[in-house]
């Protein structure tokens, strides 16, 4: 299975920290980096995503201007065909529990971690979409 | 006119309204009406009538019913029923209905009617002031809850990227990548800092008393240019300051430095970059006891339907520079201090101008 990976995330130093442990564990795949979500979304709307048999996107949700929740919103609006290729995975240091269960239930919503991403955290992140690739074949 | 109390008193017999006026418009000021209609006009009018008193005996409705009936719509006067003995049932019912505050018998003396002011007074400013304290809590409340979230974001966030930066750098052992590391890092540090100062400001600019001084804008200005000599210098850029003031200006030092210091510190954040005649022009003149600041900058500018909101608490117009978006809610609650306003102009990619006008004090 070929993984790829957007991450959308206005902080240098977590883009940064996540850009380097996935080429660290997960090896050579495609990494898309976003510190604008505007940009992320209108890269995703427009198609112009890297092909991949699977598109993960690490989301951060305390973003200025197009915070993470209406990213979600907006992404949610585009058609099946492009919503299908990508999984979010939100990626935040946010303690309101509410709103984040709230937001883990939403349809392309994979999982929420909790800053800082980890090895740990991003291992685990790998073997969940490893098995639920396999659970879809079979 | 005087500020003396305003009191209304209603009844149908007019020379008991003149009676009651010649014995009291010393004392306060005495509107008197005639029927509800005329005493709702009144009411209308004088928004400020602290005390009504009404006679419960009246054709058409009773003081007891009209009561009842301005309850909803002039909630703020205290309403004072007075009555004979002989109404003491419409009496009862109307004070546990809470429509009145207490009634008086027929026929009244001076010392009661006076009394009855006095305590009403006492209910209607303990009243008004809990009702101020409670718009106050309210704001209080709704800053919290921002402030709630921004602790997640603006304190925890630097810090998990740190840790997140430690976990990483572990595994590290290429000593260029642990030095971009470190850039980074410090970066989130600085962060941290930089908001745990403005974090001060803003308590500072909300809580604190006015420290009143002469100030001398030349002497402000030029410790400004001192100040940020080393940023404007290794980023290339020309800070130009003119100061006229041929009179005498009062106002709080810290907190007109404060306000400066926030706009300069974002006129140089916001700068494009790759750009080669970076300016930063400070324009101070002092009239009629007014300041008159202007600030403008070669930056990247604001988008003209960010305006609005760029000086609430942690509203962010860009995310292409680090900020936390407390900085010009200081510089507005600070001015809201100092009785004086500022306006914003911008133009997209090319700059910035912040207009202030403070008044001395």
């Amino acid at each position: 299975m070929r993984l790829s990976f957007i991450l959308v995330e206005n902080t240098e130093i977590d883009l940064y920290i996540a850009s380097k442990l996935i080429k660290g564990i997960a090896g050579e795949v495609v990494v898309e980096k976003f510190l604008s979500s505007e940009d992320a979304l209108d890269h995703i709307a427009f198609e112009k995503t890297k092909k991949a048999d699977r598109t993960i996107i690490l989301l951060d949700l305390m973003m200025p201007r197009l915070n993470g929740a209406d990213f979600i919103s907006l992404f949610e609006a585009l058609p099946d065909r492009v919503k299908d290729r990508y999984q979010i995975v939100i990626v935040t240091s946010s303690m309101n529990r509410v709103e984040l269960d709230r937001l883990s239930k939403r349809r392309n919503v994979e999982l929420v971690i909790e800053k800082p991403l980890t090895r740990e955290k991003f291992k685990s992140l790998l073997e969940q979409i490893q098995m639920d690739a396999n659970e879809k074949e079979v | 006119m005087s500020d003396k109390l305003k009191i209304l008193y209603i009844d149908d017999e007019p020379d008991n309204l003149t009676g009651f006026k010649a014995t009291f418009r010393t004392q306060y000021h005495i509107f008197t009406a005639e029927n509800a209609g005329q005493a709702t006009e009144l009411l209308q009018k004088n928004r400020d009538i602290r005390v009504v008193f009404c006679d419960q005996r009246m054709p058409g409705k009773t003081g007891a019913e009209y009561f009842a009936e301005i309850k909803g719509t002039f909630p703020l006067p205290i309403r004072i029923l007075i009555t004979a003995f002989a109404d003491i049932e419409a009496v009862i019912s109307a004070v546990n209905q809470g429509n009145i505050f207490r009634y008086i018998r027929k026929p009244w003396i001076e010392q009661d009617i006076i009394s009855a002011i006095e305590e009403s007074n006492k209910f209607y400013v303990a009243n008004s002031l809990l009702s101020v304290k409670n718009d106050e809590l309210q704001k209080a409340y709704t800053e919290l809850d921002k402030f709630a979230y921004s602790v997640s974001h603006d304190l925890r966030g630097p810090l998990t990227g740190i840790l997140g930066a430690i976990d990483v750098a572990k595994e590290m052992s290429d000593i260029n990548e642990l030095r971009d590391l470190l850039v980074l890092m410090e970066k989130s540090v600085f962060k941290l800092e930089d908001y745990i100062a403005s974090m001060h400001d803003y308590y500072s600019s909300r809580r604190g008393e006015l420290k009143i001084s002469d100030i001398d804008f030349n002497m402000v200005a030029e410790e400004l240019k001192d100040f940020y000599r080393i940023y404007t210098t290794t980023n290339k850029i020309s800070f130009q300051t003119v100061v006229r003031q041929p009179e005498a200006f009062r106002s709080d030092e810290l907190m007109i430095k404060m306000i400066l210091n926030n706009l300069v510190t974002n006129a140089i954040k916001y700068q494009k970059r790759n750009f080669e005649n970076k300016c930063i022009d400070l324009n101070i003149s002092v009239y009629d006891g007014l300041a008159t600041i202007l600030i403008s900058d070669t930056g990247i500018g604001i988008p003209e339907s960010h305006f609005d909101e760029i000086f609430n608490l942690f509203s962010r117009a860009t995310s292409l520079r680090a900020g936390s978006g407390i900085g010009l809610y200081n510089v507005k609650s600070g001015l809201l201090k100092l009785g004086g306003k500022i306006e914003v102009s911008s133009v997209l990619g090319e700059g910035t101008v912040f207009k202030l006008i403070i008044p001395s004090k």
